[in-house]
Order: C-alpha cells, then sequence, then structure tokens
C-alpha cells in the first residue's frame, strides 16, 4: 500500500467486495490491508514530525495524543450509490474521507437501496500535553528517513528545554538538538524580556547542531511565539489544548464500534489525514445557535482512523505495550540499582544536601494512582508533596527543578501560581451551554504528568471567582485526583486524573497538600551532574516503578497491624490517615529499591521517614 | 407526490381500522371524543395495542413511520371530521404521538445509531437548552394587486414528515413579474421549537462525555419541557442531509423529530428493574437472620471502604430512603425526608458523603461557602440567536428538580448559615432572584450536612451545641446528629489498620499493569461474596467485639452498589407505609421518656420536632423491610438510632484541670457550660467539686442563656426557660422560690390535659404528623420541667411550706450552702420540725425541680 495514496487501496478492495457480491453494507477493511497498515508503521510520518503545509491530503499519517474531549458521533453514507447523466449508476464509499467522491455531473443517488447509513466516533485529541522534549526527539529520530522525507522539511518540534545554563552537559544525547524555549509551552508569557532573553540564549547555541534549514524554520517561529503571546492564546482557544503547544490537535473519527475511550487516556493512531480548506457547511442561524460549528479541516485536521489503540504510557525507552507483567517485574530491580543513586545524588544538588526532601523527592517521582474506588471515595498512591522554605539560595529552585524533571519524566510542566494567572487560566474543562464549545482545562494532563505548582509567584492580591474555582479544582486533584468537567448550567461531571503535585513555596503551602517539610539545604546548590547513560537509565526507571505491582504478605499485614494498635496507644494523633499514608510512603520506599513487596526495612524506612517529616515540622 | 398519496391509502385504511376497532370496546373512539372534548388535537397511541391488534402495523410503525405517522394522522384527522366537522375544520390538523414499550428502540442519546436512522425510537435524556417557540409558515397565502388573484404556496423542509421537502421560493413576484402581496391574516404558521436533551450524566458511562441530540418540536408540542427536566421523547430519528459547497458531504446531521413528549418522575427514570432484580429485592426484604434485618443489611452495604459507622450509615440510610410526604391544604407542608449533620473530628465522613453521590440517584454537593451558591439558585443565560431576550430557560438542572439529595460540606460552621438553606429546611423551596426574575422554587430535597467544629478540633469539654456552632433554630430541624470522632481502642485499631491494608491491597485478577485501580462492586445484583463466616460486623463501632484480623476476610455480605440504588428506588417507589397504632403508640411513650431526660446532654434539643423526626425515621425503617405499615419494630429501631444520635458524645468530658483548680476557673474558661455533671453523676460526688460549685464557674453561662447572674452547674435549661418567664414578669430574685413555684402550678392542670391527650397517643402522633404545630405539639412544648415532680407522697402544700422555709434560711445565712443539719436546725426555728429523712425527702424533689442541690451533706442553692 502506498502511504501516500490509501485510499486508492481500500476503494479497491472495496470494488472487489463489491464485484465478489457481497453485500455492501458489511464492507470492512480486509485484515491484510489492516496488516499492511500496521506493519508499513515505520514509513508512516506523524503528524507531529513534519509541517502540515507538506503533507500531502488523503495520505496516512500517525498520530499520538490525549482524548481531551468527544463529540457526539457523526452519521454518514457508509456506502452510496451515485448517477451519472446517462443513467449510469455506481456504488462507492466514504469510508475514510470527509467527502464523497461523486465525479463530475454525477450526483448521489439517495432513494437507492446501495445506500447504508452509518455512524463513526469522533474524538478530540490533544497532542500529549506538558510532554518533554526529550521524548518527541526520541521519538522523531526513530522514525526512519522515509517517514521524514514525506515532506521536504523536517521541523523539530519546538519545546522547552527551558532554563538549564548547563544544558551542554546533560543534552548531547540525542544530537539532534532539542532547542527549545520555555514559552513553547505558554509560560513565557509569564516571564520579563531578561528571562526569555536568557532562555533563548542556551537555545541558540544548542541550535549549532542542527541543520540550517531547521534553524531559520524553528528561531522564526520562536520570534513569533515571543512577541505575539495573544496570537497564541487565541491559537489555544480554537485548539483546544490544556497547554499551549506548537504541535497540532486533530480530530480523530473512528469506525466500527464504540472505542470506548475514556477522557484523558492515550491513544495511537494511523490514518487517512484529511485537510480540506473548504468551510464548514451553512448552518441556519438556529442551527448555529445550537451547536457552535468545529473548525475547517484546515484549522484541526480530521484523522480518519484505520488502526487505534490506547497506550499506556508514553516513554520510548520501555517496551510500548506492558501488558506483559514480567517485563516491568525484571526490569525493574536491576534499573533501580542502575538509577536510583544517581537520581538521588542530582535531587540531593538540587535541594543543597538535604536528604530527607532529595529522598521525598524521589518518592514522589515515582507515585501514581494505584486504587480507586469506583465511588471516588478513595483514591490511593498519589503523593502530593510541599517543599516549603524555597528562597533565598533556593530562590530558583522551582526553574532548576523544571528543567530536571523535563529532562527525566514524559511529562511536566510549571505552573507559575501568580495571581494572574490564577485569575484568567481555567482548571476544569467547561462546556458552554449555548454553544456546546467545549474549552481544555489545565488540569486535563496524561496520566503520570507531573505538576510543579511554584507558589513563590504569587503575590499579594485578590483572588477572584476564578481564581478560588482554580484553587478547588487544584485541591482537589490533590485529595482524589479527579477534574470536574464543567457542563453550564447543568452541573458538573468528574473524571479520573493521575497527576503528581509538587507545590514549592516559601512559607507552608495554601493548599491541602498531605506531605509538607521544609527545606533545610546543607551545602551550596549545584547543577546536578548526569551522564547520559545515567539520564536514560533514570527515565526508563521513573516508568518502570510506576508501572510495577505491588504486594504486602501476610504476615507483614499482621505485623504493620499491631504495629499501629501499639504506635496510637502511644501517640493518639495517628490516625487512619497517617496509617494510609505510612503504606503509601513504604510502598513508594519499596518501589524505589526495585522491591515489589513490602518487608521490614522498607516499613522501618518508611516509619523513620514519617518521623523525619513530622520532627521537621514540628522544629519549625 | 401522488404515488406517496396513493401508498397511503391503504395505510390509512388499517389505521381506520384500528382507531375504529370495537372490539376495543371503542377505546381509542372514546379517547378521541375526549381529545375533541378537551380542544385538543394530539392523539397517543399505545404501540402495545396496535400490536396486539396488527403486528404487521406495529411493526411498520417502528420501521417507517415517516408514512405510517403520515396515514395515522390522516386518519385521525377522518375521524374528527365524521364526529365534529365543524372541530376538524377549525382545528385543521390532527397529531399522533406514541407510546407504550419500544424495545430495542427505546434508548438514551448514547443509543442512537445509524441502524435507527428513519426510525420510531423512544429517548431518555435531560433537556439541556431549549429554544423560544418560533411560528414557522406551512401556508402563504399572496394577491396580486394587478391580476386580482391570489396564489398559495405551501411549504415543508426536511423536517415535516407529510411528504417531500419543498424547494420553492417565498415568491415575490407572479409568472408575469407581478408584485405580490403577502396576505399575513390567511397565511398558516406553525411553532415551532428546537431543544437538544442529554444524556443522564448517572448513565453516561465512566469517563465518557453524556452525549446528545436536537429535538424539533412542533405545533402543541412546544414548551412542553424545559431544561432540566428529565423527558422520555418519541419521535423519528431523522439525518438531514448537509450541503457544502454544492457537493453532499456525506456526513448528517440528525435530528429527532418528536412527536411525544412525556415527564420522566424520578421513579420512572431509575435504571430499569428487571424480573430478577425484583426477586432479589423482594427476598432480601423478606430476609431475617438475627438482627441482621434488611435495614442493617442496606446500612452496613452503604460505602463499605468506609470501615465502621454503622449507626451513622443507617441514619443515611434513612435519608434516602425518606419518610411519606404529605402536603397540607392549608399549604404547610410536611419533609418526607430525614436530614443528617455529621459533625467530622475524624476522617471518614466526607468520604460518607462523597459515596452518596454515587448511590443516589440525583444529588449535588455544595461546598457551603458565599462563593458557591450555585446549587441553590437557578441560572438565567441569554441564547445567541435572541441576544436582546433573558430567557429564563436555564434554570438549573438540579435545583429544579425534586426529591433529591442535596449534601454539604462545610469548612467552616458558622459561615454557612446561608438564608438559601435556611429556606430549602424550613419551607423545602429556593427562592432566585436573577436578571429580573423573582420567584420561588419548590426544592424537595433531603439536606446532608457535614461541619468540621467550631474551631477546628472538636472540644470534648464543650457541649456539641457549642462545637457546631449553628443555632439551636436552625439545628432543630435536623432530624440526626451524628458526631463523629477519632477514639482509641486497640481492638478497633487492628481492625481499622485491616481495613486501610485491605485498600492498598485490593487487586482485581485480570487487572492489567499500570492501570489505577477501581475497587468497585460490580453487578446488577447480589454480590456473591461467600458467607462463610456470618459473624455481623452490625450495630456498635464504639465496642466491637471482633477479634483480630484473621476474621476480617470473612465479612459478612455486603451487597452491590447497584443494587442498593434500585433496592431504595423500589422502596421509595413502592412504599408508602402507614403508621399503625401500635408503632403510634411506641413512638409517644418513646417522646415522653426522651422529654423527661430533658436534664441529660444530648446533641439536639427534643421538641415537637423530634416526635417528626421519629415518624420519618420508622418511616424510613418500614420501607427498608417494604412495609406498608409502619410497625412497632420500626419504631424500636428508629429509637435506637435516635437514642444513639441524641445521646452519643453529647457528654461533654469534666475538665480534669479546673477540678483541681476551682480558683482559677474564672480566669480562663472557654467553655462557657464548661461544667454541668450534676445530675448525671449524682451518686458519686467528688468532694472536689464542692467548691467548685460554690464559686463562680458558670456565671458565665447563665448570663450567656439567661442574663440572670446566677446559676449553679446543675441546671438545666428547662427551668431556666421557667426562670426567664418570670423574669419577664418582673425582677428575679435568686432566693425566691415562689415564683417558679406558682408558675409551675399554674402549669398543672395544663400538663394533665396534656398527660391524658399524649395517653390517647395515636390521635396526638398523627396530629403532630399531620404539621398541627400549633396545637397540642406547641402545648406539649410548654410543659417542661414537670414531669419529675410526679410520684411523691408529700403534699403540694406541704412542698410550698418547706421551699419557703428552705428559701428563708438561705435568705437570713445569706449563703448559698448550708449544710443539712445547720438547715435542720434553722428549720426547727422557723417552727418546721423535721426528721432527716423526711427533710432528704423533700430536698431530693426540690432537686429533681432544679431548686437546690444535695451533695452528702451539703444543700446547695441552685
Amino acid at each position: 500500500m502506498d502511504v501516500k495514496r490509501p485510499l486508492e487501496a481500500i476503494d479497491a478492495a472495496f470494488v472487489e467486495i463489491v464485484q465478489a457480491g457481497a453485500p455492501a453494507g458489511s464492507f470492512s477493511l480486509p485484515d491484510e490491508l489492516m496488516q499492511q497498515v500496521i506493519d508499513a508503521r515505520d514509513q508512516i510520518p506523524s503528524l507531529h514530525d513534519v509541517d502540515r503545509m507538506y503533507l500531502p491530503p488523503n495520505s496516512l499519517v500517525r498520530f499520538r495524543g490525549m482524548i481531551q474531549a468527544t463529540h457526539n458521533p457523526e452519521i454518514y453514507l457508509d456506502v452510496y450509490a451515485t448517477r451519472g447523466p446517462q443513467g449510469e449508476t455506481a456504488v462507492h464509499t466514504s469510508r475514510y474521507r470527509d467527502m464523497t467522491n461523486t465525479k463530475e455531473d454525477w450526483e448521489i443517488d439517495f432513494d437507492s437501496q446501495h445506500n447504508v447509513y452509518k455512524s463513526r466516533h469522533t474524538l478530540h485529541c490533544v497532542p500529549i500535553p506538558a510532554e518533554n522534549t526529550w521524548v518527541r526527539q526520541h521519538l522523531a529520530a526513530s522514525a526512519p528517513q522515509t517517514a521524514r522525507v514525506a515532506g521536504e522539511r523536517v521541523r523539530p518540534g519546538a519545546t522547552k528545554r527551558a532554563t538549564m545554563d548547563e544544558g551542554d552537559d546533560d543534552d548531547d544525547d540525542d544530537g539532534d538538538g532539542g532547542d527549545d524555549d520555555g514559552d513553547g509551552r505558554g509560560r513565557g508569557m509569564e516571564m520579563d524580556a531578561e528571562q526569555q532573553q536568557q532562555q533563548q540564549f542556551p537555545a541558540k547555541k544548542r541550535a549549532g547542531d542542527m541543520t540550517a534549514t531547521t534553524i531559520d524554520d524553528d528561531g522564526d517561529s520562536h520570534q513569533q511565539h515571543g512577541q505575539a503571546p495573544g496570537a497564541r492564546v487565541a491559537d489555544e482557544h480554537v485548539h483546544n489544548l490544556p497547554l499551549p503547544d506548537d504541535r497540532t490537535p486533530a480530530l480523530l473519527k473512528v469506525y466500527g464500534d464504540d472505542p470506548g475511550v475514556k477522557l484523558h487516556e492515550m491513544v495511537e493512531v494511523i490514518g487517512v489525514y484529511v485537510n480540506d480548506p473548504t468551510p464548514p457547511s451553512a448552518l441556519t442561524d438556529e442551527e448555529r445557535a445550537f451547536a457552535e460549528p468545529l473548525p475547517p479541516s484546515s484549522v484541526l485536521p480530521r484523522i480518519h482512523c484505520i488502526h487505534m489503540r490506547t497506550i499506556q504510557h508514553h516513554n520510548p525507552l520501555i517496551p510500548p505495550q506492558l501488558a506483559h507483567l514480567n517485563h516491568v517485574a525484571t526490569a525493574l530491580p536491576g534499573a533501580a540499582v542502575d538509577a536510583r543513586p544517581p537520581l538521588h545524588r542530582a535531587l540531593l544538588a538540587l535541594v543543597g544536601g538535604d536528604d530527607l526532601t532529595a529522598t521525598l523527592l524521589l518518592l514522589h517521582l515515582i507515585s501514581r494512582v494505584h486504587t480507586r474506588t469506583a465511588d471516588g471515595t478513595m483514591t490511593l498512591g498519589q503523593f502530593p508533596l510541599n517543599l516549603f522554605g524555597v528562597t533565598g539560595p533556593l530562590a530558583d529552585l522551582p526553574a532548576r527543578l523544571d528543567a530536571f524533571l523535563s529532562t527525566i519524566t514524559t511529562s511536566s510542566h510549571l505552573l507559575d501560581m501568580s495571581l494572574r494567572s490564577l485569575n484568567t487560566m481555567s482548571m476544569n474543562p467547561k462546556r458552554s451551554g449555548s454553544t456546546d464549545k467545549l474549552s481544555a482545562g489545565f488540569l486535563q494532563l496524561p496520566r503520570h504528568a507531573h505538576v510543579i505548582l511554584n507558589e513563590t509567584a504569587m503575590e499579594a492580591g485578590q483572588l477572584n471567582e476564578r481564581g478560588i474555582a482554580n484553587l478547588m479544582a487544584l485541591k482537589t486533584a490533590m485529595d482524589t485526583q479527579q477534574v470536574a468537567f464543567e457542563f453550564e448550567h447543568a452541573g458538573s461531571i468528574m473524571f479520573d486524573i493521575d497527576v503528581q503535585l509538587l507545590v514549592l513555596s516559601e512559607g507552608k503551602s495554601m493548599l491541602p497538600v498531605s506531605t509538607k517539610v521544609p527545606i533545610a539545604p546543607t551545602a551550596d546548590v549545584t547543577a546536578p551532574q548526569l551522564t547520559d547513560d545515567e539520564t536514560d537509565a533514570i527515565r526508563a526507571y521513573l516508568d518502570l516503578a510506576k508501572h510495577a505491582e505491588f504486594t504486602i504478605a501476610e504476615e507483614m499485614q499482621e505485623a504493620i497491624s499491631s504495629d499501629f494498635s501499639t504506635m496510637r496507644q502511644e501517640d493518639p494523633s495517628i490516625t487512619a490517615d497517617a496509617l494510609h499514608r505510612l503504606l503509601g510512603i513504604a510502598r513508594l520506599v519499596s518501589l524505589s529499591y526495585g522491591r515489589s513487596s513490602l518487608d521490614l526495612d522498607g516499613w522501618t524506612e518508611a516509619k523513620r521517614i514519617d518521623a523525619a517529616v513530622t520532627q521537621r515540622m514540628h522544629a519549625q | 407526490m401522488a404515488d406517496l398519496r396513493e401508498e397511503l391509502q391503504p395505510r390509512k385504511a388499517k389505521w381506520l381500522a384500528f382507531l375504529e376497532d370495537v372490539s376495543k370496546d371503542g377505546f381509542y373512539n372514546d379517547k378521541i371524543e375526549d381529545m375533541i372534548q378537551k380542544e385538543q388535537n394530539r392523539l397517543i397511541i399505545n404501540i402495545n395495542d396496535v400490536r396486539k391488534e396488527d403486528p404487521e402495523l406495529a411493526r411498520e410503525t417502528m420501521t417507517s413511520p415517516m408514512l405510517e405517522v403520515t396515514a395515522a394522522q390522516l386518519a385521525l384527522k377522518e375521524l374528527v371530521d365524521t364526529k365534529d366537522s365543524a372541530y376538524s375544520t377549525k382545528e385543521g390538523s390532527f397529531f399522533v404521538g406514541f407510546s407504550g414499550s419500544f424495545g430495542a428502540h427505546h434508548v438514551t442519546p448514547r443509543g442512537l445509531s445509524a441502524d435507527l436512522l428513519g426510525r420510531l425510537v423512544c429517548v431518555d435524556g435531560i433537556v439541556s437548552k431549549c429554544s423560544l417557540v418560533h411560528p414557522k409558515v406551512v401556508k402563504s397565502v399572496h394577491y396580486c394587486p394587478q391580476t386580482k388573484l391570489s396564489l398559495e404556496r405551501t411549504y415543508r423542509d426536511a423536517t415535516s414528515i407529510d411528504g417531500l421537502p419543498t424547494y420553492g421560493l417565498y415568491p415575490r413576484e407572479d409568472d408575469q413579474g407581478n408584485p405580490l402581496v403577502t396576505e399575513y391574516g390567511y397565511s398558516v404558521y406553525k411553532n415551532h421549537q428546537r431543544m437538544t436533551i442529554q444524556e443522564m450524566p448517572e448513565r453516561a458511562p465512566t469517563g465518557q462525555l453524556p452525549r446528545s441530540i436536537d429535538v424539533i418540536l412542533d405545533d402543541d408540542l412546544v414548551d412542553t419541557a424545559k431544561p432540566g427536566d428529565r423527558v422520555q421523547i418519541v419521535g423519528i430519528y431523522r439525518a438531514l442531509p448537509n450541503k457544502r459547497g454544492g457537493t453532499t458531504s456525506g456526513v448528517f446531521r440528525t435530528v429527532l423529530l418528536g412527536n411525544t413528549v412525556r415527564q420522566l418522575e424520578k421513579e420512572v427514570q431509575m435504571p430499569s428493574l428487571t424480573d430478577t432484580d425484583i426477586k432479589n429485592i423482594l427476598k432480601i426484604s423478606k430476609r431475617k437472620r438475627g438482627r441482621d434485618t434488611p435495614f442493617h443489611l442496606l446500612a452496613r452495604s452503604l460505602a463499605p471502604s468506609i470501615y465502621g459507622n454503622d449507626e451513622i450509615k443507617m441514619g443515611i440510610l434513612c435519608l434516602l430512603l425518606g419518610g411519606t410526604e404529605k402536603n397540607l391544604k392549608r399549604g404547610g407542608h410536611i419533609r418526607g425526608c430525614g436530614e443528617d449533620e455529621g459533625d467530622g473530628g475524624g476522617g471518614g465522613v466526607v468520604f460518607l458523603v462523597l459515596y452518596l453521590l454515587c448511590a443516589c440517584v440525583r444529588s449535588v454537593r455544595t461546598l457551603f461557602s458565599s462563593s458557591h451558591r450555585q446549587p441553590f439558585t437557578a441560572a438565567v443565560s441569554r441564547t445567541r440567536t435572541h441576544t436582546h431576550t433573558l430567557t429564563p430557560s436555564y434554570a438549573h438542572t438540579y435545583t429544579l428538580t425534586p426529591s433529591y439529595i442535596h449534601t454539604h460540606t462545610c469548612s467552616h460552621a458558622q459561615q454557612q448559615l446561608d438564608d438559601t438553606l435556611i429556606l430549602a429546611l424550613r419551607h423545602g423551596s429556593t427562592k432566585f432572584i436573577s436578571a429580573g426574575i423573582h420567584t420561588s422554587l419548590n426544592a424537595r430535597c433531603s439536606v446532608l450536612a457535614a461541619a468540621n467544629p467550631v474551631y477546628g478540633q472538636y472540644d470534648p469539654y464543650s457541649t456539641p451545641t457549642d462545637n457546631i456552632g449553628l443555632p439551636d433554630s436552625l439545628l432543630s430541624r435536623f432530624d440526626l446528629l451524628f458526631i463523629v470522632l477519632d477514639k482509641m481502642d486497640p481492638e478497633v485499631d487492628s481492625k481499622l489498620a485491616g481495613h486501610v491494608l485491605k485498600s492498598h491491597l485490593y487487586r482485581r485478577p485480570g487487572e492489567s499493569e499500570g492501570e489505577a485501580l477501581r475497587m468497585e462492586t460490580a453487578g446488577d445484583t447480589v454480590i456473591v461474596e461467600p458467607p462463610e463466616d456470618e459473624d455481623e460486623e452490625e450495630t456498635d463501632v464504639w465496642a466491637a467485639h471482633q477479634p483480630g484480623m484473621a476474621r476480617r476476610r470473612g465479612r459478612a455480605r455486603i451487597l452491590s452498589v447497584d443494587f442498593v440504588k434500585k433496592y431504595i428506588m423500589y422502596a421509595r417507589a413502592r412504599c408508602q407505609p402507614k403508621l399503625t397504632e401500635d408503632a403510634a403508640e411506641f413512638i409517644s411513650d418513646a417522646y415522653s421518656t426522651l422529654r423527661s431526660r430533658e436534664h441529660d446532654d444530648k446533641t439536639l434539643p427534643v421538641t415537637a420536632r423530634t416526635l417528626e423526626t421519629m415518624i420519618r425515621l420508622s418511616t424510613a425503617h418500614a420501607k427498608s423491610r417494604l412495609s406498608q405499615t409502619v410497625d412497632r419494630a420500626d419504631a424500636e429501631v428508629a429509637m435506637d438510632l435516635i437514642n444513639f444520635a441524641y445521646y452519643n458524645e453529647a457528654k461533654p468530658l469534666a475538665k480534669p484541670r479546673k477540678k483541681r483548680h476551682p480558683d482559677h476557673d474564672d480566669s480562663d474558661s472557654d467553655s462557657d457550660d464548661g461544667v454541668d455533671g450534676g445530675d448525671r453523676m449524682p451518686s458519686t460526688p467528688k468532694p472536689k467539686q464542692k467548691p467548685r460549685a460554690t464559686a463562680t464557674p458558670t456565671r458565665k453561662a447563665a448570663r450567656k442563656a439567661n442574663g440572670q447572674s446566677d446559676a449553679s452547674p446543675a441546671k438545666s435549661s428547662a427551668f431556666s426557660k421557667a426562670r426567664s418567664a418570670t423574669a419577664a414578669s418582673g425582677a428575679y430574685d435568686p432566693y425566691d422560690f415562689d415564683a417558679p413555684t406558682t408558675a409551675a402550678g399554674e402549669e398543672q392542670p395544663a400538663k394533665k390535659a396534656k398527660q391524658s391527650s399524649s395517653s390517647s397517643s395515636a390521635t396526638t402522633t398523627t396530629a403532630a404528623a399531620d404539621g398541627d404545630e400549633n396545637g397540642t405539639a406547641q402545648a406539649q412544648e410548654e410543659e417542661e420541667e414537670e414531669e419529675a415532680a410526679a410520684g411523691t407522697a408529700i403534699s403540694a402544700d406541704e412542698m410550698n411550706r418547706f421551699k419557703a422555709a428552705v428559701l428563708a434560711v438561705y435568705k437570713s445565712l445569706k449563703h448559698e450552702t448550708v449544710q443539712i443539719s445547720e438547715l435542720l436546725d434553722a428549720l426547727a426555728k422557723q417552727g418546721m420540725t423535721l426528721t432527716e429523712e423526711e427533710a432528704r425527702d423533700r430536698l431530693a424533689i426540690m432537686q429533681e425541680n432544679n431548686l437546690v442541690y444535695v451533695s452528702d451533706d451539703t444543700v446547695f442553692l441552685v
């Protein structure tokens, strides 16, 4: 199959089926064709890696993203008959395309017996929000040359390897210049000019690796972003992105049964790329009042999916499908040995030699939601963390930590909790009651994303209603890992997320973070020194640890149970919540060492850490 | 067009045959006459009748409704013609609608797939928005002044069912180019409205957004539903072609051409109960194993992930089941709901609340602070097409729908005194003023509130009322109040630990790795957890007897969330239990017992409202058994619950520190009613309390309560009421017993009358249940403290003389404490010689009336 002209093969298959006398209504893509598409995966360009200007319409593309919203299914003519000027007839399919393809002077025979109506599902899919540069570079680099030349020019995504002055030390790994600047992620809007300059400087420096064309291309786009943040906001509005992104979202059209994908799930699709500049259909005023038409496909490209699968993670360094439990179980112990010490060392350097906070940070980085009750009453596994005392020599910790996390985690984002951003942004997604228009919320983040909330950016002033709502949304996210999808005038529906929140503040955070601890630096803050191998090991380790299974043996349960009773006798302030917290820490401690079941060491260590946190809080 | 008419003829004949059919005793004949009489023009046909009569016709109706509906309407028109041709001419056209069972064609907006295109479907959903009603031209009449001819033109678009769409333009001039004048008066218009119905959020699969469908309603159907309504719409699912730049895109917009709109009552839209479900429900309702009644089972099944707190769960179950609602002709309104207030000292309550949101059919959680009032108000907003008109169409979905549950999580109890909550609690209505619209809507809801203590930390040394910080007037409107405190007990702790551990461990088999785990008890029916160990974890959280963790696994069976939902809905829908004499008697007895425990500390004041509470709770329990009568057993359970809610944790701890240092009492008494141990532990009065009683620690409390300057620890609120009554009529002398005594004496007859009326208990309770608070119930409220005095041998006269004498003694001594021997001496001096025993008897009566307090050999003046 020609990846640039898949519809020809599909039409041919259709004609074959019709001629073979099979009922046209039962047409589905033949298995071998499907297999061909999947096999050709490596030759198919990714919509994110190529400039859409050079992507031929109706060619095959790959797309990876997160489901941000779903629309009503679309009813379309799956199979239809056309009538020519002389009364001759033909049967066609409109599978994998937006428009019917009637020949000149032919028209669709709506009364034909051959016509088959079907529905296809439409999903609004955004590029994985907060995805870090290295992930994107890996994917782009792993795609073979054939894929890259789908267009003449390849445009590596503008991204966000932000303020790392010492960037040279650690990012030569891929050799392809993950250049970049912070405002690729919209953070630039909040920064002053000086900072932006600072940021662009290393970006320019590193750009030396790249080909000349790429530099131009990329440099231009930087300037655009820097100069017209307003335009980006508008853009973001149209595209419905939780976070500003230079990559385009897409409207996926899925054939067959309801795919049943949930909101905020990540999917990977191969499909037919449709880019039709014709404006959407004319609607009457009344209809327009009822539903805002979707933007035209030139703005929001459509992808008619031939193959679609949901993905559990987007880390290129570990196998895509972790369904085989064994992989994690076998790989984790080794990964922990390789990666835990350097990671701990790097974190130690960042927080000025404070062992406790470095350990807590490490645990925070491998936390994820592992249990939820269906009724939303209990969510376990998340480990929100508040480090305070971010001042003096630690003042630039938010930026440093963000820079570091963006090199080791798959998705991370730094949010300055300034009054302005809190008062203007929107944490929860909304659907307008009058136009049905969906707008994305910041908290619509992919599974296992890390968010650093920088409370030091907060200044004196008044939060408006939206600001308060945003804070409440953050609180909900922290407590139950859910985000409310607000339907105007019709209440809201809660959707699950799995986002780890790290709050950095000067004093104790105003958010109800379960673990709050002041940083006590003992040494100078230094830049983390990691070799490429170590960085890669850490990248794999973090996701392996997140996906690992965990058990507590029977005898260990007994021991913990009696231990808990004793602890409660000694200190009445210890509650069930404390046990939840201790078990959570014990789980993370064990997993951080690559152990998949709780042993006495892990339990003792957890108690030690918890006691140290309590003690330090009391000392305050 | 012509062939269409031809095609219609045989169908019309069939419909005529069906509608005229005499074998059904002219059922539809009557309906048509009824329709004419009521000046309506829509006939609702039950598809089940059609199916019985003519299966072929029914099938045709479902699959090609465009033709059949038109044919049926023609047939109807013809029938009306023969019955009342004048009416027929006046109305012009008649319509048919459908009801009955639609089988696979009965769907939610999510179920509307392409195979249902062009079919007759029945869709359930919530109206999420409506347009205004527009007139739509059906026939225009034009007159040409030049030729003096008039011209008629009819219009149909893709939403018309009686024929193909007409594409003609609105004519401005005739064939010769002569201008035409439109005769608006002769033209015919029809009402036209478009609304969107959305999948009900509770029916959308987890993690997916609800879907919606546009509905076109014409003629008499416009404005039959408003936003927020849960409706069932029968109509034709139709695809409208989408034109784009001349070529057809092959994509269609779909609408539902409604022909019947039915409002869904709450009970109708319950997840459909299957026969098995009902069988299971009935089976469970008959279940009786020791104390493990259906009520306990249901209560236990609520929020299984929260350990213990069984009483609270029972309370919540009562809230879910509700009482019976009574609307009074006088405009009074008895809430048929239960209400709870949890005072969250320990965790878990919030989660319980969250659980509720999932368990009940309709609920709203509101965070009660000034910035979150939304759920109580309705919203008004503009539609895009009519930017100049404000329409009250977007009323808040939840506020307007009756019988659901509001839950509140309050962070600061003090801030909560929101008018709307009070309104909702008192009158079951909510008011909203927005964009010039000022109205009051019924909010029939149950209220569950959870609050933190006033100062964040529960102060065990003060009374619950002080900890909650809500005024009695509001607090007394809650039926039950539970105080949730974190307590220590090794056994409970280890169970708790086991429970926590289990939630950290539970994995469903086949769970994919890295997948956040959902703990759910799936399945529509009873869960089949093996009942290997029927060791009930029932009732008492505070004194649990289940040893160790080993048996934790074999916990008693619980029901699945879905089943509980169904059970509750079934119970609510099917049962309107009536109070039996027996239960009424029990309740009235229990009520007087409660009243007599006036001096005990309790969380809520016992008032006539308590009586309502008891009836409501008993009714709820009866519903849990699916019983049509409220029996004595129901009332007993209700009483247990009330006893628990009223007296558990109600008693503030005495402050140990203060006992030791009576001298410092004044300095920092932050708990006003700090110590009122008096009558709760009279048997073992501690010597150290003596000086305290004479000192002034509780003056503050007294001032607060009555503005009086004197009080003693044992003072009861009832007494203070009586005193304040006298105080109102003149300056109050703390040494003067006469005034209260007289007041009490005056009340004697009233009390007698009262007692007789309450002995005919059935009358009393029914009266109260009917909300007649002005009558007997109020009288009851007035009779406060007398009950205790009954049953002594000492005559009233004698008592009065004794009281006067004792008073005189205190007056002469100018002291509030006196030794009993001193008292006897002093009394002897006044000519009243008594033995110590006699004196003690009399003092005991006075103590019961809260006039004095006797401790060992010391008598304190109260």
